[in-house]
C-alpha cells in the first residue's frame, strides 16, 4: 500500500508538479527563475558554503544520472572492485563536500541578522531537505553499501519501468529501508523544485559554471579600488578551490590506488602453506650454509692442516674448488705425474675467482679475460700483473700419516692437505 | 671433515642423465646470452655433484622421483625430477626423454616442436621464445625487455591509467594553490598601499 | 689575521644573510628565458629522482634483511611475493640510473653555462660533493641485493684501490689494503662489508646528501639563476609560481614515465639471469660481471690502459672538478662548451660502446 503510493504515484505527482508548475511559473514570473542572492548581504560564509555545495553535489548527481542512464555500461565498468571502489570513495567524499556546503548554509540561514530578514519558510524547508537526503545518501553509501549496485541492479530498471508507464513495484519491494527513503525524498525534492529556490538549477545555459562570481557591491567613491580588489580576492579564492580540488581528486585517486597496494604491502602476502614451506625451507638452508661457512673459518683457526680433497679426485682440465687460510677460493688440479697442483683462484688482479674448467691448459679469470696456465699457475695474457699464487700441498695417507715421497700406485689413497700459514 | 667426503656411489647410477651443453651453445649463438644449467636444472652447475639439486645429494624419497622421471621417454607423463626446475620436468612433459636426447642434434627443431602457448612464468613470452633467447623461462622478471614491455604494459593499464589520471589531477591543483598563493601576496600588497 | 678577514669576506658574500627573507628569496627571485632554459629543470629533475629513491627506498627497509644468508632471499621475496613489491623495488631501481644521469646532464650543463663563478663558487662545490655522495649511493646499494654481480662488482670495485699500492713509498704500501680492511671489515666482502654498506646506504650517505642539499639550495636561492648565456635575452620568468609550476608539469611528465618503466620493464631483465643467482662463495665468478653502467666510464679503461695512467687521470679530474670555478674563472662560455662537448662525448662513447672497444683492443 505504502509502496504503491510511494513509487506508483508519487513519482508521477512530483513530475506533473514539477513540470506544470515550472512552466507556469516561467510565463507568469519568469524573473524569478533564481536564487534570490543574498552574497549583497553576506559574502563570507557563503562563498565557503556555495562553491561546496555546488562542486560537491554537481558531482553527486553526475553519478546518479550517468549510472541511472546507462546502467548496462557502469554494470560492467564497476564489476572491477577497484573502479566501484574509486567511484564510491569519489561519491562519498563529494557528498561530504556538499554536506559541509550545506552545514554552512543552514548556519548562515539561521544565525545572521541581515539573512534573516530575506530567509523564507520555503527556503529552510529546502535546506532541512536536502540535509536529510545527503545525510541519507551517504548513509546509503556507508551502510549499505555498495550504492552503485543497488543503483545499476534495481533503482534503474524501476526508473525504466517508470518511464514506461508501468511501475514495476516488485524491483522496489524489497530495498533497504535507507534507499527507499532517500528515493522518495529525492521525488518530494523534485515536487518541490517550482516552488522554491530550487527552481534556479534549470536556469539554461549553464555559463555560470565556469563564469566568474557576479560581484554585487555598494557604489562609492572607492569602488574602482574596491572592484579590482574584489576581483583578486575572488581569483585568489577560485584558485584556491580549484587547487584544492584537483589536489582532492588527485589524492583519492591515489589513496584509492594506492590504499590498494599498500595495505597489502605492509601486511604482506598471503602465502599457500606451501610456499610459506618452501620459503622457511629455503630460509634454514641458507642459515645451514652459512653455519658451515663459520664452520670453515673456525676450522681454520683451529687446525694445522686443512682437506682440500682426495687425490683420485682432482682431475687435469676441472679444477675443484676450496677455501684455503685466508677464506678466499682455491683450485686444485692434477699434474701430468698425477700429483696435486694447488693455486688460489682469486685473480691477482682485482680478485675475481678464476673459472675452474680448463681449456687447452689454460684456465681464464671472467672478469677481466686474464688466462693463466694450468701446469704452473703463470700469466699468459689479460690486465693480471702476475700469475696464481700456488699453494704448496701436504699429501696424506689413509691413516693420515704424512706422506714424504709418494709411491705412484697408492696416489689413490692419498688425501690432499694444506699447512696453516702456507703462503708463497 | 669428513663430511666432504662425496657419496661417490650415487654418481655411478646407471644410465647417466648429463646436462645438454648443446642447448647452451645453441642459445649462445642464437642470441649471444651465455646461460647456465639453471635454465632447465635444479642447480646451475647442472645434475653432475655434490651439492644441492645435483645427483649426489639426492635421498631416498627423490631418487625415487628420479627414477620415475627417467622411465618418462614418451611425452605426456608428469615427472617431479629432483634434478630439474619447473620448466626441465615441463620439458618432459611436453617432448618425452627421447625427443629431448634426440634434440641436442637439432636444437632449433626440438625448440620449435614447443607449443606456442606454453608460458610457464606467464609473462607474455612463449617459453619457446624464451628458450631460444636464454632467459628463464620460469621467472616473470626475465625477458627481453621489449617483449616483457607489451605484456606488462596490458597488464598494468588499470593502475597506468589511475596513475596518469591522479599525477593530472594533482599538477593541476598544485598549480593552482601556488598561482593563489601568488594572488593573495599580491592582493596583501595591495593593502599594505593606499589606494591611488 | 689579512688570511681570517680574506675569509670572512669571502664567506659573508656567499652567505648574505640580509636576503635570508622571503621577499628576496622567493618573490623577488627570476629564472631567465633562453634557448637553454631546460638546463634549469635538471636539478629539480635530480631531487624528484631522489625522493622517488627516498621514498621507495624507505617501503623496502620493512622487508630487506642485511645479513649474507638472508639479503638474497628478502630482495626476491620483495619482487616476487609481497604484493606491489615488485613495481617499488623497480622504481628504485630505475630511479637510481635516472637521478645519476640527470646529476651528469646537471654537472654539464652548469659547467658550461658557466654557473659555478663567483658567488656560485660553493653552490659548485656542494654540488660536486654531491655528485661523490650520489656515486656513493650506487656502489653500496649495489651490493645489497647479495647477488652474483653485486658481490662480485663490489670485491672488483674494493680491489682497484689496492692497485694504488705499487705507486705508494715504502712506508705507505700497506695503506690502501688497510683501507680496504677497513671498507670490508674483514679480509674479503662478507658480512661486515654488507652491514657497513647498508648502513652506509640507509642512514650516513641520506643524512649527508639531505644536509648537502640544503647547503645547495639555500646557496642558489641566495645568488638566483646564473644567467647563463653570453647575450641574455632579457626575457625572464618569476620564480614563483611560474618557474616553479613549469618545474612542477617536468615532474609530472618524468614520474608518469618512471612510473609506467617502473611497472612494465622489471629493471633485472636488463641482466643476464645467471648474474642475478645468489653469490656463491664457493662457486666461481660467473661470465660478464660488470660495475653498474654509471661506472663504465673508469671502468673499461681500467681493463686497456696501465693503473698509473687511471690514477693520474682520476686526480687530475678530481682536482679539475673541485677547482672549477677558479680554473676557469676566465674562460669563455665558447670554449667551456667545446670542453664539456668531449667530456660528454667520452661519457657516451665509454658508456655505450665500452664492452666491444675493449674487445676490439684487446682482440678477443
Amino acid at each position: 500500500m505504502f509502496d504503491l503510493f510511494f513509487f506508483g504515484v508519487l513519482p508521477y505527482l512530483a513530475l506533473a508538479l514539477c513540470l506544470v508548475v515550472g512552466i507556469l511559473r516561467f510565463t507568469v514570473k519568469r524573473f524569478s527563475y533564481s536564487s534570490l542572492s543574498s552574497q549583497f548581504l553576506e559574502h563570507r560564509t557563503l562563498f565557503w558554503a556555495s562553491l561546496p555545495w555546488h562542486l560537491g553535489i554537481f558531482a553527486v548527481l553526475l553519478g546518479h544520472f550517468a549510472v541511472f542512464l546507462f546502467p548496462g555500461f557502469f554494470r560492467a565498468l564497476l564489476a572491477d572492485h577497484r573502479i566501484l571502489l574509486a567511484f564510491e570513495a569519489t561519491g562519498l567524499i563529494a557528498a561530504f563536500i556538499s554536506l559541509i556546503g550545506l552545514a554552512l548554509f543552514t548556519v548562515r540561514r539561521v544565525f545572521s541578522g541581515r539573512i534573516q530578514s530575506v530567509t523564507t519558510t520555503m527556503d529552510l524547508a529546502v535546506l532541512v531537505l536536502l540535509l536529510l537526503q545527503v545525510g541519507l545518501g551517504i548513509l546509503t553509501a556507508t551502510l549499505q553499501r555498495w550504492g552503485s549496485l543497488w543503483a545499476t541492479g534495481v533503482l534503474a530498471p524501476y526508473f525504466d519501468s517508470l518511464f514506461r508507464l508501468q511501475p514495476d513495484l516488485a524491483l522496489v519491494k524489497d530495498l533497504p529501508f535507507i534507499i527507499k527513503a532517500h528515493a522518495v525524498l529525492a521525488f518530494v525534492i523534485v515536487g518541490l523544485i517550482p516552488f522554491s529556490r530550487l527552481i534556479h538549477m534549470v536556469s539554461l545555459p549553464f555559463t555560470y559554471i565556469p563564469r566568474r562570481l557576479q560581484i554585487v557591491i555598494w557604489n562609492f567613491r572607492r569602488r574602482k579600488d574596491l572592484v579590482e580588489r574584489a576581483a583578486l580576492e575572488d581569483e585568489s579564492r577560485r584558485q584556491f578551490l580549484r587547487g584544492a580540488t584537483g589536489v582532492g581528486i588527485g589524492a583519492v585517486l591515489i589513496g584509492v590506488g594506492t590504499l590498494d597496494k599498500v595495505v597489502p604491502f605492509f601486511k604482506g602476502p598471503d602465502l599457500t602453506k606451501e610456499e610459506r614451506e618452501e620459503l622457511l625451507s629455503l630460509k634454514v638452508k641458507k642459515l645451514k650454509a652459512t653455519a658451515e661457512q663459520k664452520a670453515l673459518e673456525l676450522e681454520r683457526m683451529q687446525s694445522e692442516t686443512l682437506f682440500v680433497a682426495n687425490l683420485k679426485d682432482l682431475k687435469r682440465d676441472s679444477g675443484t674448488y676450496f677455501i684455503d687460510y685466508q677464506m678466499s677460493p682455491g683450485l686444485a688440479f692434477l699434474d701430468a705425474a698425477g700429483l696435486p697442483l694447488l693455486y688460489s683462484a682469486k685473480c691477482p688482479h682485482l680478485g675475481c675467482t678464476v673459472n675452474n674448467k680448463a681449456e687447452g691448459g689454460l684456465v681464464v679469470c671472467p672478469c677481466h679475460v686474464s688466462h693463466f696456465r694450468v701446469a704452473d699457475g703463470g700469466r699468459v695474457d689479460g690486465p693480471t700483473p702476475t700469475g696464481l699464487r700456488t699453494i704448496p700441498h701436504l699429501l696424506k695417507d689413509a691413516k693420515g700419516a704424512l706422506v714424504t715421497a709418494p709411491e705412484a700406485a697408492r696416489l689413490g689413497e692419498y688425501q690432499v692437505f694444506i699447512a696453516k700459514g702456507e703462503r708463497s | 671433515m669428513m663430511r666432504l667426503i662425496p657419496l661417490l656411489a650415487l654418481l655411478l647410477l646407471p644410465a647417466r642423465l648429463s646436462a645438454y651443453p648443446e642447448f647452451q651453445q645453441f642459445i649462445l649463438t642464437n642470441s649471444g646470452t651465455k646461460v647456465d644449467c639453471a635454465l632447465c636444472h635444479a642447480n646451475a652447475d647442472g645434475p653432475e655433484g655434490l651439492k644441492e639439486g645435483q645427483l649426489g645429494a639426492l635421498k631416498g624419497e627423490e631418487l625415487e622421483r628420479l627414477a620415475t622421471s627417467r622411465r618418462a621417454i614418451a611425452p605426456g607423463q608428469k615427472v617431479h625430477s629432483p634434478i630439474l626446475n619447473p620448466f626441465g620436468n615441463e620439458l618432459i612433459l611436453r617432448l618425452g626423454r627421447s625427443a629431448l636426447a634426440e634434440g641436442r642434434k637439432n636444437p632449433a627443431a626440438m625448440i620449435d616442436a614447443l607449443p606456442e602457448d606454453l608460458d610457464l612464468d606467464r609473462d607474455g613470452i612463449p617459453d619457446k621464445t624464451e628458450l631460444r633467447e636464454g632467459t628463464l623461462p620460469t621467472d616473470e622478471e626475465s625477458g627481453r625487455f621489449w617483449r616483457l614491455f607489451p605484456h606488462r604494459f596490458k597488464q598494468n593499464l588499470f593502475h597506468i591509467g589511475m596513475g596518469v589520471l591522479a599525477t593530472f589531477f594533482l599538477l593541476y591543483g598544485l598549480e593552482n594553490l601556488l598561482k593563489a598563493f601568488k594572488s593573495r601576496y599580491r592582493l596583501q600588497h595591495r593593502r599594505s598601499s593606499p589606494p591611488q | 689575521m689579512r688570511l681570517w678577514t680574506g675569509v670572512a669576506a669571502f664567506l659573508r658574500e656567499r652567505f648574505p644573510l640580509e636576503k635570508m627573507n622571503l621577499h628576496d628569496m622567493v618573490e623577488k627571485k627570476t629564472v631567465p628565458i633562453h634557448k637553454l632554459r631546460w638546463a634549469y629543470f635538471l636539478g629539480g629533475l635530480t631531487l624528484l629522482f631522489f625522493s622517488i629513491l627516498a621514498v621507495t627506498g624507505l617501503i623496502m627497509l620493512f622487508y630487506y634483511e642485511p645479513t649474507v644468508s638472508g639479503a638474497y632471499d628478502s630482495v626476491r621475496y620483495i619482487s616476487h611475493q609481497v604484493p606491489g613489491g615488485s613495481v617499488i623495488r623497480n622504481l628504485h631501481a630505475w630511479s637510481s640510473s635516472c637521478m645519476i644521469a640527470c646529476v651528469f646532464l646537471h654537472l654539464f650543463t652548469v659547467f658550461f653555462m658557466k654557473a659555478f663563478v663567483k658567488p656560485r663558487e660553493i653552490t659548485w662545490l656542494s654540488g660536486v660533493i654531491l655528485l661523490f655522495i650520489t656515486f656513493g649511493f650506487g656502489f653500496t646499494g649495489y651490493l645489497l641485493p647479495w647477488h652474483q654481480v653485486a658481490v662480485n662488482a663490489t670485491k672488483v670495485g674494493l680491489q682497484s684501490i689496492g692497485a694504488i699500492q705499487d705507486y705508494l713509498p715504502g712506508n705507505f704500501k700497506d695503506l690502501p689494503g688497510q683501507l680496504i680492511h677497513v671498507i670490508q671489515g674483514g679480509d674479503s666482502v662478507g658480512q661486515a662489508t654488507l652491514s657497513r654498506f647498508f648502513v652506509l646506504h640507509v642512514v650516513v650517505l641520506p643524512v649527508s646528501i639531505l644536509t648537502l642539499l640544503g647547503l645547495h639550495l639555500l646557496q642558489i636561492q641566495f645568488h638566483g639563476m646564473s644567467q647563463g648565456v653570453d647575450r641574455p635575452t632579457g626575457k625572464s620568468e618569476a620564480f614563483f609560481p611560474d618557474f616553479i609550476v613549469n618545474d612542477l608539469r617536468v615532474w609530472a611528465v618524468f614520474f608518469v614515465v618512471m612510473f609506467i618503466i617502473a611497472l612494465c620493464i622489471p629493471f633485472e631483465s636488463l641482466f643476464g639471469y645467471p648474474l642475478l643467482a645468489p653469490f656463491d662463495a664457493l662457486g666461481s665468478t660467473p661470465d660478464g660481471i660488470k660495475p653498474e653502467w654509471y661506472f663504465f666510464f673508469a671502468y673499461y679503461p681500467m681493463e686497456l690502459v696501465p693503473f698509473w695512467v687511471i690514477l693520474v687521470a682520476t686526480t687530475v679530474v678530481g682536482a679539475v672538478l673541485f677547482f672549477t670555478p677558479w680554473i676557469f674563472a676566465n674562460t669563455s662560455r665558447r670554449t667551456l662548451r667545446f670542453l664539456a662537448f668531449f667530456a660528454f662525448l667520452y661519457l657516451v662513447v665509454v658508456t655505450v660502446f665500452g664492452e666491444p672497444i675493449t674487445l676490439l683492443i684487446k682482440g678477443h
